[in-house]
């Protein structure tokens, strides 16, 4: 990987760097099965308009983390309001534009937790998440003191059936629009499943594979009457089948191995990568996640114990990430839950270390499980954006992506480093000098 | 990989290596073995690091250590090279309540309970202890609950599994109070209130005190040979001064109340457990009666001015200096007690200070410091190997010694 | 305003002018004057006669006849007003109130426009038709020196109108000086009272076109000041929107027989939604909105719902902090909306800190007109003055914290032609304090209230 780097900056010196060409690497271990769903999305370069910017501000000086695994060594960064227009060294800076000398620091991209509560989502029901946003909720400078500027808020689901409400949320503190990615990308639903309703399931598949086969007849025929509607009740399931959501599947009980390969066998009918939520043994079978396309959310903290009653029986894996990871499953990172863990939220309980306070510890313990420490990171930034379907604008420093970053005082998972300044949407949203909460700790 | 293992062949189970008794591996009690270990740094914690060293152990003791120049490989020791790795003592957790596998910490019946020892729960074969050895804790005070004012005596461990009688340093480790909130009865018993359970303690220390005086005006031939208390009998050895109070305690009045109960009023040899909450407040009086302090689970207050002020770099510079950390396990898990210094460093405390809060700080607050705490020559050969810095949750430990024998290897058996 | 409010406010007004005719004028000689408009005048003398200020000033000749109170070298101000003003209803509910498409409410035992979970428009209803008169917190008030109330109906979207009342009236119909003062626009964070502000504003912008659409032409007008849907808010508002400028008076009331006019032609008039005609007459600045929020959020999700549709508002804060941000935090926002704001006058803690934030002075300070809230209760405005002081300490100029619970509500409720400060020809409400209003040693000495004292609210 260093290697591949240096060669880039000797061969594009002073000109932007050619990202695509260093992301298409070899995936470690073994090669990653050819599902589409294990292909992150590209960056929409093409809306990048250079007439229409208003500000622009170059980031210099710093180690940039690119989030796709890559560091680019003392390298440049290009904002033009809110988009990332150029990653290299030795880039122009246009006319009037503001230089942000970042020197000794790192830059990474913004922090995305999959999972996340409060941080200004809407309560209760506001029916759209745009209409009950609220970008003034304390919680997200605190949020963004930890590193995160993104994250998913999952409100429902978890049904026998792909169903409930999300929504990818940007953490743009006072700024309403700024705040809401998308909504929906994600839906939920839980194994195991009765044989009555795997029935109803394999009878939705397929009504929505008629339906599709109906609109592939109507689009061939070109006339003018107008094109079948999907059958009542089909609308999420067509929508996971389609790739336009994400299917998150968690387990109502224990997520052992006759859970996940039943999560695998709604992957297989519905023929798309599913999410595996906090799985507790893939590790122990991550060759038939892989062959799936799936992806998988771990808390690598989890811990279980294998049952003595079974010989197949394994337990809980630190190595969980660096297995699946090598195998070619996407892993994001998640916080411990239950019992006395703070999970998924922004504390202030007392115990530092067990909430989305220190994103970066979650994605410490995938490094301490055995997974590179640079591939890691891609547990908090590119990966976890692939798991919410947002990986074209968030999670990692690509041209034609959002500007959301961090200047770190440090590698982003040492457990000293410290969230200097964060930015989204290309404004500065958090500055640790001019809050209360971290400014009395100096480095 | 690190090599110089030999006795732990490709794909054999730790649970089967710890078993197997037929060759005694070098370093341990029941081996005549010289271990010598090689690694780039040894963090003694008693003294500087010892870089490029070598540490010899034999018979679970530590024979010597230091740098490979000045101590010399005994011909027939065998050598555990383990290159650029990092070797630092056991951790000692003063606050843990899960070596009976989950519960049976808590006998709710009376508010005083001077007569129940944990040593009665332990569990040997429990998955929680070969989890929290697996996190490099060696050494653990498993102590009773906290749902009654005095919930009885803790035991002092090795977390070695097998035998009970091999795991025990101390079966009486130390007697457990609880102050404030969690002992309180309120469904009508005498103890709902502060005032309450501390004349529940006032009257049971008073007690212990008169009969452990009566007792040794007895063996001084100062007078009759007292009538035997079961109840009593426990809190004895803690006025005799051969068993610490740990005391749960947390907030700025409960812990001055506390230390003018324990060590201003009846001298006892006490630990101030939890210390959370605002009772940073209180430091500066704690560290004028050089009181023993064990901080956690907590480890900040998010003050009201919007600060996570760290707890134990506030007990720091108010000048406590005899301060170590536990996790409360559960409450944090008992294999994550290095992350309580990891976090307390994060939020300012020096990190060699942290160090010694997780090793000889509890081991001498406890009256173990002779024994374990740090890779002294005399000490038990209790040690985990990482990648780096301890404290850095990305360097996995990769294997954990007691008393010479490896008790776990990062991967392998049934905790992982 | 309709001719029923006009009515009402010509009744009151009669009344106490009636009644004060016949009484001496009054001198109150030896104050320093709080006039609120200029510089305080030094012992000075007010003169009141008729219910009106007659004369104020250093040099006044006092009228033969007058009686003459002493002031003692205390201070005079301008009787307080609040502009937001609710109580519980109490006491039976048998008012009838308009239902939708013109039709008659129900009789009897009656759905008040009271707290909605649901967001409604029932723009056309009144909450003064709902006003229990028999309640002492009126007289409470009163005899603290809240000589005018502005009385808020309840609930989400566009729950009602609010009142004008005078505390000193014992019946439903002598408290109501004027039951349409404003039109309550109650925003919420959420899809169904956005889509409801939205829709309905739209509705009231096409009845608006018709209005004003030559009597022949009859095909739809796109509405002025409404914006086809998904226009960015941040568009500026179209050239024929109404005055943003709050008007400086009481609105006047629509021409006679708008509403419901038969616009010409032989057509049947679809049926009217009197609640829209409402919003009509708000988006032709005929009428005022008050703007409930309780937060900033609430506010730029309002701006969300709305776009570029303006009208004259004011900002009424019914929470000074809390987690969903302050109106210091939108100032643009604000500013833009060009409206003045009522705030609570408790300062509000900075999130996660003790630090209290005026709120009111950084609002002031950046041009926006404040007023306070006097609270609903005895007990409420009993604290007003100390937290005024404690406003006055923490940066916020006197001037503006007296003028922001009288001139400054004045206005927002439109009354400040007569009300909101010391001026000849105004009404003659106004308190004489032992010292200035604003130390803490000082103390209220007397309350008149259109020229007639009033018995005091007793501190002993």
């Amino acid at each position: 990987m260093h290697a591949r780097i240096l060669l880039s900056l000797l061969v594009l010196g002073g000109i932007a760097l050619d990202l695509p060409a260093q992301r298409r690497r070899p995936p470690t271990g073994r090669p990653a099965p050819a599902a589409p769903d294990n292909q992150p999305a590209p960056p929409p370069a093409a809306s990048l308009d250079r007439s229409k910017v208003k500000a622009w501000t170059l980031y210099k000086g710093a180690d940039l983390h690119l989030g796709t695994g890559e560091v680019l060594r003392r390298g440049e960064l290009l904002v033009g309001d809110d988009k990332i227009f150029a990653i290299g060294t030795g880039l122009d800076l246009p006319e009037g534009g503001k230089v942000i000398e970042c020197a000794g620091r790192v830059i990474s991209p913004g922090f995305v937790a999959v999972r996340a509560l409060g941080l200004g989502q809407p309560s209760g029901n506001p029916g759209k998440a745009a209409d009950g946003v609220n970008p003034f909720d304390p919680t997200i400078k605190m949020a963004l003191a930890a590193g995160i500027t993104s994250y998913g808020a999952i409100f429902e689901g978890g049904t026998a059936s792909p169903d409930g409400r999300s929504a990818v949320l940007k953490l743009a503190f006072g700024d309403l629009k700024g705040m809401v990615l998308q909504e929906d990308s994600v839906l939920q639903m839980r194994v195991p499943l009765n044989p009555q309703q795997w029935q109803t399931l394999r009878d939705q598949v397929k009504k929505v594979q008629d339906h599709k086969k109906a609109v592939a007849e109507h689009a061939a025929k070109k006339d003018n009457t107008p094109a079948p509607k999907p059958p009542a009740g089909t609308e999420k399931l067509l929508r996971v089948i389609d790739r336009e959501a994400r299917l998150w599947i968690g387990a109502a009980g224990a997520y052992d191995n006759d859970a996940i390969r039943e999560a695998l066998e709604v992957a297989r009918l519905l023929d798309v990568g599913v999410v595996l939520v906090e799985p507790l043994t893939a590790w122990s079978i991550p060759d038939e996640v892989a062959a799936t396309g799936s992806m998988a959310i771990v808390n690598p903290r989890q811990v279980a114990d294998p049952d003595p009653g079974r010989k197949d029986s394994t337990g809980s894996n630190l190595a969980q990430c660096r297995i699946l990871s090598e195998t070619g499953v996407a892993v994001a990172v998640t916080t411990p839950r239950g019992g006395f863990a703070g999970g998924p939220s922004i504390g202030t309980g007392g115990i530092m270390g067990q909430d989305l306070n220190t994103p970066h510890i979650d994605a410490a313990f995938a490094v301490r499980g055995g997974m590179d420490n640079r591939e890691a990171l891609r547990t908090l930034t590119l990966d976890a954006a692939r798991i919410l379907g947002a990986e074209s604008r968030i999670g990692s420093l690509e041209v034609g992506k959002d500007a959301d970053l961090l200047i770190l005082d440090g590698d982003p998972l040492h457990y000293r480093t410290f969230v200097q300044i964060a930015v989204v949407n290309g404004k500065v949203v958090y500055e640790k000098d001019k809050e209360p909460f971290y400014s009395h700790i100096g480095r | 990989m690190v090599n110089g293992a030999p006795l732990l062949a490709a794909g054999l189970g730790l649970a089967a290596l710890v078993a197997a008794q037929g060759t005694p591996a070098a370093g341990a009690k029941d081996s005549p073995r010289v271990l010598a270990v090689l690694a780039e740094r040894f963090l003694t914690v008693s003294g500087d690091p010892v870089d490029h060293g070598v540490m010899l152990v034999q018979g679970g003791k530590i024979q010597a250590i230091g740098p490979r120049r000045s101590v010399a490989i005994p011909a027939g020791a065998e050598v555990l090279d383990l290159e650029d790795r990092f070797v630092c003592p056991g951790f000692v957790d003063l606050h843990h309540h899960v070596s009976a596998g989950g519960g049976d910490i808590n006998d709710m019946v009376h508010p005083i309970n001077a007569e129940l020892r944990t040593l009665d729960a332990v569990k040997p074969s429990a998955a929680a202890i070969r989890r929290t050895a697996a996190g490099g804790v060696t050494t653990t005070c498993f102590i009773p609950g906290s749902g009654t004012s005095l919930g009885g005596f803790g035991v002092l461990l090795k977390m070695t599994g097998g035998r009970l009688e091999d795991m025990v340093i101390r079966e009486l480790g130390a007697m457990k109070v609880a102050q404030g909130f969690n002992p309180e009865r309120p469904s009508g018993d005498l103890g709902a209130t502060r005032m309450g359970t501390s004349h529940l303690l006032h009257h049971t220390l008073l007690q212990g005190k008169a009969y452990a005086e009566a007792w040794r005006a007895h063996e001084e031939g100062r007078g009759p040979k007292p009538e035997l208390r079961p109840d009593l009998e426990q809190l004895r050895r803690v006025f005799e001064r051969k068993v610490p109070v740990l005391i749960h305690t947390a907030g700025a009045r409960d812990i001055v109340a506390t230390a003018r109960m324990f060590q201003d009023v009846y001298g006892l040899w006490m630990i101030l457990s939890h210390g959370c909450f605002d009772g940073w407040w209180a430091a500066t009086a704690v560290a004028k009666r050089q009181t023993p302090v064990n901080l956690g689970p907590r480890n900040y207050q998010f003050t009201r001015d919007g600060r996570f002020q760290g707890i134990p770099q506030a007990y720091w510079d108010a000048g406590c200096r005899d301060l170590s950390l536990n996790t409360d396990a559960p409450v944090v898990a008992a294999e994550q007690l290095f992350l309580q210094a990891s976090m307390a460093v994060r939020l300012g405390l020096p990190h060699e200070v942290a160090l010694r809060a997780l090793t000889l700080t509890p081991a001498k607050q406890v009256g173990v410091g002779d024994r374990v705490g740090s890779l002294e020559v005399g000490k038990d050969a209790d040690f985990l190997v990482t990648a780096g810095d301890p404290l850095d949750p990305r360097h996995g430990i990769e294997r954990v010694y007691i008393e010479g024998r490896l008790i776990h290897m990062q991967g392998q058996g049934d905790v992982r | 305003m309709n001719r029923t409010s006009l009515l009402a406010a010509t009744a009151l007004a009669a009344l106490p002018l009636a009644a004060a005719a016949q009484e001496r004028p009054v001198a109150i000689q030896n104050v320093r004057i709080l006039t609120l408009e200029g510089a305080p005048i030094e012992r000075g003398t007010v003169v009141l006669r008729g219910g009106k200020i007659e004369a104020v000033g250093r040099e006044v000749t006092v009228p033969a006849g007058a009686r003459i109170e002493d002031g003692k070298g205390g201070t005079v101000m301008p009787g307080l007003v609040s502009a937001w003003f609710r109580i519980e209803q109490a006491g039976p509910r048998t008012q009838e109130l308009p239902g939708r498409g013109g039709r008659r409410g129900p009789r009897g035992p009656m759905p008040t426009p009271g707290p909605s979970a649901t967001p409604v428009n029932l723009a056309a209803s009144k909450a003064a038709a709902s006003l229990y008169a028999n309640q002492e917190v009126f007289a409470d008030l009163l005899g603290l020196g809240v000589t005018t109330l502005g009385y808020a109906p309840s609930g989400q979207g566009f729950p009602g109108r609010g009142a004008v009342l005078n505390p000193a009236g014992r019946t439903a119909a002598a408290l109501t000086v004027d039951d349409a003062a404003f039109v309550l626009v109650a925003p919420a964070a959420n899809t169904r009272a956005k889509e409801l502000l939205k829709g309905e504003l739209d509705k009231a912008a096409k009845v608006l076109a018709a209005r004003k659409a030559p009597p022949p032409a009859s095909q739809p007008a796109t509405a002025p000041g409404s914006q086809p849907a998904g226009a960015p808010a941040s568009q500026p508002a179209a050239p024929a929107a109404p005055p943003a400028q709050a008007p400086q008076g009481r609105p006047g009331p629509a021409p006679a027989g708008t509403p419901g006019a038969p616009q010409g032609g032989s057509q049947p008039q679809p049926q009217k939604d009197p609640n829209v005609e409402v919003l009509a007459d708000l988006l032709d600045g005929k009428a005022r909105a008050f703007l409930e929020v309780g937060s900033a959020n609430d506010l730029i999700h309002y701006l969300d719902a709305v776009g570029s549709v303006r009208f004259p508002t004011v900002v009424i804060a019914a929470r000074g902090g809390g987690s969903e941000g302050r109106l210091d935090e939108v100032l643009d926002q604000v500013k833009e909306l060009k409206a003045p704001v009522l705030l609570p006058t408790a300062l509000p803690t900075a999130p996660f800190t003790r630090d209290l934030v005026n709120q009111a002075r950084r609002l002031h300070d950046a041009g926006i007109e404040v007023g306070f809230h006097l609270g609903n209760s005895k007990e409420g405005v009993r604290q007003l003055f100390f937290r005024l002081m404690e406003l006055v300490r923490c940066g916020l100029p006197a001037e503006a914290a007296l003028r922001g619970v009288t001139l400054a509500p004045a206005k927002m409720l439109g009354l400040d032609r007569s009300l909101g400060s010391l001026k000849v020809g105004k009404d003659a409400d106004l308190l004489l304090f032992s010292g200035d209003p604003l130390d803490p040693a000082s103390r209220l000495v007397k309350v008149w209230h259109k020229g007639q004292e009033v018995k005091k609210d007793p501190t002993r």
